[in-house]
């Protein structure tokens, strides 16, 4: 190879390599999803971007995928919602909001759909009954 | 909405940080069970109440004009 043919591939090699890494980075973003997954003797695990592994062999024997558990932010990614934070002050929450409204024979709460969106679920008590509310 | 009362155990549901087919995965802080929503409530499926039901509670979704009406001393999570 002379000094000039060299000088022609390596000008055109930002053609060749270019589609490569895009190739590379699509594949890459499209990969972050998905779990983990790890498997020992006995056991099926998932892994979160955290570290912590997860035994999911129950859920693989009922029918789960451990490749279709995905993104893993880890425990604390997410603050749950707690009873804390009721109120009897129901000024500011615009008309056509939506809620999940409960009651019981003493009383009645709801809980905004845009506040459990960005909390995942609230521990919450409906008199003396725990619920979980999630949407 | 869902019960978290199993066995006479309070149990505290915290998203565990996983999605499965867009759905949020929740797990329990007292045994770290996995809990995944079906037509009747939390499922277990993993841990110590693999297969056990958090069964749905009563409930209303609709917009916060028709609830405020319906109940004008109505507490509110915002």
């Amino acid at each position: 190879m002379n000094r000039k043919s060299f000088a022609a591939i390596a000008s055109k090699l930002p053609f060749v390599l270019l589609p490569l890494l895009l190739g590379v980075l699509y594949l890459s973003t499209h990969e972050i999803g998905s779990s983990a997954v790890l498997k020992d003797a006995e056991k099926i695990y998932i892994v979160d971007r955290t570290g912590e592994r997860w035994d999911v062999t129950q859920a693989v024997s009922l029918g789960f995928d451990p490749k279709g558990f995905e993104y893993g932010l880890g425990k604390n990614a997410f603050t749950p919602l707690d009873d804390s934070m009721l109120t009897e002050d129901t000024t500011d929450i615009s008309k056509n909001s939506h809620v999940i409204g409960v009651t019981d024979g003493s009383g009645a709460q709801a809980y905004t759909i845009e506040r459990l969106w960005a909390h995942e679920v609230a521990n919450s008590n409906i008199g003396s009954k725990p619920v979980a509310v999630s949407y | 909405m869902y019960s978290r009362e199993i066995d006479g155990q309070t149990l505290t549901l915290v998203p565990s940080g996983w999605t499965y087919k867009h759905t949020f995965v929740l797990y329990d802080r007292e045994t770290s069970s996995l809990w995944y929503p079906n037509k009747n409530g939390l499922m277990g499926i993993q841990g110590k109440y693999f297969k056990r039901l958090l069964p749905v509670v009563d409930h209303e979704v609709t917009r916060w004009k028709k609830w405020i009406k319906k109940h004008p001393d109505t507490k509110v999570l915002k």
